[in-house]
């Protein structure tokens, strides 16, 4: 599904992302885990366009991402979610999915002003089908507020929500986990699994271990930029490398 | 998943929330249900008052006013998109307002075409010369777009007073003929009136149109996050120069209708006093809001004239600056009164804007109460 050789990122002089290779398969959960810094935000950056690399390939199925800007990306099938949440605040529950899906409408600008006033039936269908997502993700009672007002716990599973809304066949999620209670994040384990059925291929990165090896199906460790090992979730829990470089350290972080 | 019953009504509650609402943060989103009513005889209300007021007000000076308020309402209008949805400012809009002008006069009087197509002149002039400018100029942010559009505006001001062959220099060009539409020559006030406001109301009806759809929401995206704006798919240059093309395409329609009105143009009218005007207008009245460019407009102008007229009064002998001093106090209460401008205002009496305003935003009712959401 997705293709990263040699993916290699300086800033200013250090390397946050340092010769990282790995080939996520279609249809399967790929986690991404490392100590803070250890450049896993900097990965999806990379392969969502926001930053260029400054070498590396990286292919989509037969598509090269290399030199397309974030908004291609995105039609090509890559959807995101950030880690410091970027919803569109002021616009309500339901506005934000229905921007999730701007991909699948096709009003452009002067068919947006020259058309017979009221909700044009495209919109209607994709409100329709935002508000299908939402209920997915327990949010629609709340789909008439504000975003900026949900809870922090709702706002993750709202850009969850939107980053869906495009149909993506990647999707990236910058730890989805931070923030949510036991509750919710078992919430999430759960609606991760039930996407993955759905043939939604994911890339996960979480500090939660517990969500990571309950639905990872392979798992990349990642320390100072270097990939320091890869292997399933029970592989990855009985490396001692890991262990040292990141396990350990699980507790001082939460 | 099935739709439920009631979805249609559901689903223009939403729409109607995502025009009313203007694209801010604020907890009033529950007006919604209960302003439609309410706000539909309001612009009934407002329509009909724009008409029959010049059959009752006999005064040219009067109807001039409310003509240039109409003209600034149609700029501001556009500033409004660009400001209020799409994020961006500018400094400049007086240069597309004057281009739309320059165009006209030119066009007419030097190159004699028909009235009619010289506006439409006045129109893609400035959306042509926006589309080059833009490019380049939006891609500064904030303080830096400022700097770049004000320096855009200068230079063109320049073009303006120096370019004497084309635009008579700094005394102007006279000369224009009045605007003809068929048979119809609009040749007073009366006339000018009602085609300037028919079109302030057309530009309206096609802005709640624009933001009511997909490019609006991805416009207001763009001015929330352009990172989750491009994540989602949305190219953000390019609809910010869409954006700023479209606005300026309405500044210069103003432009264009302002020469066949005045029938003179001058550099003076189009400087970087005018540009500030047009910022000051859309701020006011609050951008992102499909009544606030007509509000700002309305009270700039109004207040400039009224002070112009009422400060020698008090202060006899008084010059231009004390008009400008008593001109920032109330406007600086305005905006302290009404953060987010004007065209926000009616959210502030419970009355207008149903029971649920009163409400702080955490506490949104459910909407299923209301007979809402699947
Ligand atoms: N835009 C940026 N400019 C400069 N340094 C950055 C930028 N983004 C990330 N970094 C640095 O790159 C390293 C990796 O960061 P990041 O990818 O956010 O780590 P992680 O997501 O694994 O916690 C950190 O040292 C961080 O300070
Ligand atoms: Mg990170």
């Amino acid at each position: 599904m997705l293709q990263v050789e040699g993916l290699t990122k300086y800033f200013g002089g250090v390397a946050a992302v340092d010769h990282v290779s790995f080939t996520v398969p279609e249809g399967s959960i790929y986690a991404l885990i490392g100590p803070n810094g250890a450049g896993k935000t900097t990965v999806f950056n990379l392969i969502t366009g926001v930053l260029p690399p400054d070498s590396g390939k990286i292919s989509l199925k037969d598509c090269r991402l290399n030199g397309l800007n974030p908004s291609q990306i995105a039609a090509a099938g890559v959807a995101r979610t950030f880690q410091n949440l970027q919803l569109f605040g002021s616009m309500t529950v339901l506005e934000n999915v229905v921007t999730g899906a701007y991909l699948r409408g096709s009003m452009g600008f002067v068919r947006s002003m020259v058309r017979r006033p009221g909700i044009s039936p495209e919109d209607r269908a994709l409100m329709q089908y935002s508000l299908g997502l939402l209920s997915e993700v327990g949010l629609s009672d709340k789909a008439g507020w504000p975003a900026g007002r949900l809870p922090f716990g709702q706002q993750r599973l709202l850009e969850i929500a939107r980053a869906l809304a495009s149909c993506p066949s990647l999707l990236l999620l910058d730890e989805p986990a931070a923030g949510l209670n036991t509750g919710e994040t078992r919430e999430l384990t759960g609606f991760l699994k039930r996407l993955k059925e759905k043939g939604l291929t994911i890339i996960l990165v979480e500090h939660d271990m517990d969500t990571v090896m309950e639905v990872a199906d392979s798992i990349l460790v990642l320390d100072f930029g270097r990939v320091i090992f890869e292997g399933t979730p029970v592989e990855v829990q009985a490396n001692p490398e890991v262990i040292r470089a990141y396990l350990g350290e699980e507790d001082e972080e939460c | 998943m099935k739709p439920a019953a009631g979805w249609e009504k559901t689903c223009s509650v939403f729409i109607f929330r995502g025009v009313m609402k203007d694209g801010y943060e604020h907890g009033r989103q529950e007006r919604g249900v209960s302003m439609k009513g309410k706000g539909n005889y309001l612009v009934i209300a407002l329509v009909l008052l724009l008409f029959v007021l010049p059959l009752v007000v006999d005064s040219n000076y009067i109807l001039s006013v409310l003509i240039i308020m109409g003209l600034y309402t149609i700029v501001v209008q556009g500033l409004g998109i660009l400001m209020g949805y799409a994020g961006q400012v500018s400094l400049g809009h007086a240069a597309f307002f004057g281009l739309g002008a320059y165009s006209v006069a030119v066009l007419t009087t030097r190159l004699s075409w028909p009235e009619v197509f010289a506006l439409l002149g006045a129109a893609v002039v400035p959306g042509i010369i926006a589309a080059v400018i833009g490019r380049p100029t939006l891609k500064l942010r904030e303080l830096y777009l400022a700097m770049g559009t004000l320096g855009f505006g200068l230079l063109v001001h320049i073009g303006f007073n120096e370019a004497h062959s084309l635009t008579g220099g700094p005394s102007g060009m006279s000369g224009i003929p009045y605007l003809t539409l068929g048979h119809l020559v609009l040749d007073t006030d009366f006339k000018f009136y009602y085609l300037v406001w028919a079109v302030v109301l057309l530009v309206m009806l096609v802005i709640k149109n624009l933001t009511a759809s997909r490019t609006g929401r991805a416009l207001r995206a763009v001015s929330e996050s352009e990172y989750a704006a491009e994540s989602v798919g949305i190219d953000t240059a390019g609809l910010k120069l869409k954006a700023m093309v479209f606005s300026a395409v309405l500044a210069g329609l103003a432009g264009g209708l302002y020469a066949y009105y005045v029938t003179f143009v001058s550099p003076a009218t189009f400087g970087f006093h005018a540009s500030v005007q047009f910022v000051l207008m859309a701020v006011v009245g609050g951008p992102g809001t499909l009544a606030g460019p007509a509000a700002g407009a309305a009270l700039v102008v109004a207040l400039g004239e009224f002070l112009r007229w009422l400060i020698p009064l008090i202060i006899p002998g008084a010059g231009g600056e004390y008009e400008i001093i008593f001109f920032g106090l109330i406007l600086a209460v305005v905006m302290v009164l009404c953060p987010r401008g004007l065209g926000t205002i009616s959210s502030y009496f419970p009355r207008f804007s149903g029971e649920g305003s009163t409400k702080p935003a955490g506490v949104l009712p459910d909407i299923k109460d209301k007979g809402g959401i699947p």
